[in-house]
């Protein structure tokens, strides 16, 4: 067993030696990673070496350009590093494709990479911008922190060659969370600096600032720069926040309460109520009970309008008319009293009739024959007064005067005697004089044709037709006939007993 | 002062009817002087030009990397590039220093040139795109603008060398361009390029244009951005 363990021991270091010292291979194939330019006017391309196959391993990179068979080498392994190669000025050519293939070689043979197409214009990629540098501004009310920086050195924008833009982005360390705030990233367009308002107070920012050239690759990010923003930033703010809160909140309690208080006075005073439409007499609380007899006799004012009721009454016509022929254009009218004649006048109709004719010749005469004729209690009259009476008509009755004036007016007397009205001729006018009368309305209130006044009504039985100067009288006690027997004159002519004085 | 309402619009009628200079037609606004019109000066026209080839590079890029992502799967393979474009005659400036060597008016001839000679390659492209049924109407829309823009383009860049042989900074060495027009897009076997070849090309072209643009302009007016 021993003696196994001993070959096997022999036989493993023999292999390994062998493999040291044996195994000498070709080198891998090399592969270029990457190639840039920062400023599009040089270039360098890196690789990444393969396998060495035990042996030292040296790597040339060659490159052709296009359209030309050309092979050339790399001008400089150096400058940029291991595996690198840098091509200067006088070896770029923006716009033209480069043909570029590494050679990995060792005693024991050569490796080729695979070959790489590389225009200058595609790889453009700058070298971050430099000199970040923020500061926070304190200003009132919008504090804000700056953020400034400079281009990369070797970005050559004077000539207008290459045209920067830069992009900022910044986030708050949270040290001691878990979770990590995001990146916030702000275009900065072609400017050296930035503005970020309204930082959190108490906060920690990085800020970080990358670059790009026309429409190459974004550059690295510049290192991160920290600033730490104040606490105490606004306070001042704070407070005058609070107490404006404050107020606003106790004002607004004090009206709640005022309101809830003086509800009534205060909805009053903002919003008078609105007055409503009353009629006097109608009451609302009667509407609403709904009794409809009641409601329209409210709605009657008493005293309107008046039915005289007496049953005793009897109307008689005075008559007074003013003959062509004898007419005394002073004025003098005749009081002429006829009864049961059939007197032929001029103007008379025909037909018997008794008419009373008051001849005036003066307001006194009136007067007298008025009274002389006119039984108080009985006396229907009717004046009809032709001419142009100047003087006052002095009627009297029952002893008070009953006043004529004016041709158009009426006349009214006291309550207890007649009412004599006395109109001038030519019209359909007539007197109407009520006293005592029968009671030709019966509170019917079909014959009324006209109301004159609050106490007075004129009663219809004729056609209205013309002027005249006589009425006609008419025994019967009837109240309705037709006018068309009698001649038309427009008015109720009824005749009422006498008395026998006359 | 006694005419009436008719009178007076027949008056002004016949009045400008007599004017020889009422007609209809396209007079540019600011035809008769400066007087309340803002015209655009050196600076201003180098910076719209520029924003304009901005815009179109920008363009060409995003419907090459589009082609690349649906037709070429792989980069970097081998034979895409060893047709030349149909522009390598044309002597442009490959590098920084070189461009800032040129003169102006060669610098402003060469960009000149390169844009007449995408006139119809890129009306070819928009044509071919948009008949076949490969690509999106998006795409070939954009070939389409892609193409207006060369052509505003080139006007534009026309319009600032007149405006600086006006103001005595180009001397009268501006070739005409007539030379370069109507170059046929044909490869060195003689065929046609194919849409993604023209895409590269042109996208190419677009960046050569617009780097010496603003060479340019930094050299002539250097206030802005410079």
């Amino acid at each position: 067993m021993w003696r196994d363990a001993e070959q096997a021991l022999t036989l493993i270091w023999l292999l390994s030696w062998t493999a040291h010292g044996v195994c000498h291979s070709p080198p891998g194939r090399p592969r270029l990673t990457r190639c840039r330019s920062p400023e599009k006017e040089t270039f360098t391309c890196w690789w990444e070496p393969g396998s060495t196959g035990g042996l030292p391993t040296s790597y040339q990179l060659y490159y052709r350009k296009e359209s030309s068979l050309e092979v050339f080498e790399c001008p400089d392994y150096h400058k940029a590093g291991n595996n690198s190669c840098y091509f200067d000025k006088q070896h770029t050519s923006i716009w033209i494709l480069y043909n570029i293939t590494v050679v990995a070689s060792n005693a024991l043979g050569k490796a080729y990479s695979e070959s790489v197409e590389v225009d200058v214009m595609d790889i453009v990629q700058p070298h971050p911008p430099e000199n970040v540098n923020v500061t926070f501004m304190q200003t009132t009310n919008s504090p804000y922190f700056l953020v400034q920086w400079q281009p990369p050195h070797d970005a050559d924008t004077r000539s207008g060659w290459v045209t920067i833009k830069y992009e900022v982005r910044l986030k708050i360390e949270n040290s001691g969370d878990e979770e990590d705030s995001s990146w916030e990233s702000y275009s900065a367009g072609k400017q050296l600096e930035f503005s970020i308002y309204s930082p959190q107070p108490g906060a920690c920012y990085i800020v970080q600032v990358r670059c790009k050239l026309d429409h190459g690759l974004w550059s690295e990010w510049s290192p991160s720069s920290f600033i730490q923003i104040p606490d105490n930033m606004l306070d001042t703010q704070n407070a005058v926040m609070i107490i404006a809160i404050t107020l606003t909140v106790i004002i607004f309690l004090l009206t709640a309460g005022a309101l809830t208080v003086k509800m009534k006075p205060v909805k009053h005073f903002l919003l008078p109520p609105v007055p409503e439409p009353k009629i006097s007499g109608l009451n609302t609380q009667l509407l609403k009970s709904g009794k409809s007899e009641e409601i329209f006799s409210a709605l009657i004012t008493p005293g309107y309008p008046q039915i005289v009721q007496s049953s005793d009454r009897q109307v008689e016509y005075l008559v007074v008319s003013d003959y062509d022929e004898e007419m005394d254009f002073e004025g003098k009218a005749h009081l002429e009293y006829q009864k049961g004649e059939n007197h032929p006048t001029d103007n008379t109709q025909k037909g018997s009739q008794n008419s009373i004719k008051i001849s005036l010749n003066s307001s006194q005469d009136l007067n007298t024959t008025l009274s002389e004729n006119v039984h108080s209690g009985a006396v229907s009259n009717q004046l009809s007064v032709l001419g142009e009476p100047q003087q006052l008509l002095h009627l009297k009755c029952k002893g008070s005067p009953v006043k004529a004036q004016d041709r158009n007016t009426q006349m009214s007397s006291g309550s207890n005697c007649e009412h004599v009205s006395i109109n001038p001729a030519g019209l359909t006018e007539y007197v109407e004089v009520d006293e005592d009368q029968k009671p030709l309305v019966r509170e019917d209130y079909s014959m009324v044709s006209d109301v004159i006044s609050d106490n007075i009504l004129v009663l219809q039985d004729s056609i209205p037709v013309q002027g005249h100067k006589e009425v006609k009288c008419d025994k019967t006690s009837e109240a309705e006939e037709t006018g068309g027997v009698f001649e038309p004159l427009g008015y109720l002519e009824t005749l009422t007993t006498f008395s026998s004085e006359s | 002062f006694g005419l009436s309402l008719p009178a007076v619009a027949v008056l002004l009628v016949a009045l400008l009817c007599l004017d020889p200079h009422c007609r209809v037609g396209s007079a540019p606004i600011c035809a008769h002087g400066p007087s309340g019109c803002h015209i655009p000066s050196l600076a201003d026209l180098f910076d719209r030009v520029i924003q304009h080839s901005a815009r179109m590079h920008s363009l060409s890029n995003d419907l090459h990397s589009e082609f690349e992502q649906y037709f070429l799967p792989s980069k970097n393979h081998i034979g895409k590039i060893y047709r030349k474009c149909h522009t390598s005659n044309i002597l442009t400036p490959n590098g920084k220093d070189n461009a800032q060597k040129l003169a102006r008016e060669e610098l402003t001839e060469v960009i000149l040139k390169l844009l007449m000679a995408w006139r119809d390659p890129l009306f070819q492209l928009h044509q071919s795109m948009a008949h076949q049924q490969d690509f999106n109407s998006f795409s070939s829309n954009k070939a389409l603008e892609m193409g207006d823009m060369a052509h505003e383009l080139r006007k534009g860049v026309e319009k600032v060398a007149e405006k600086m042989r006006v103001l005595g900074m180009l001397g009268n060495s501006v070739t005409g361009l007539s030379a370069a027009e109507a170059m046929l897009p044909l490869s060195d076997s003689g065929e046609a390029m194919s849409d993604y070849e023209l895409l590269y090309c042109f996208r190419r072209d677009s960046n050569k244009v617009q780097n010496y643009l603003k060479i340019l302009k930094c050299r002539i007016v250097p206030e802005h951005d410079c």
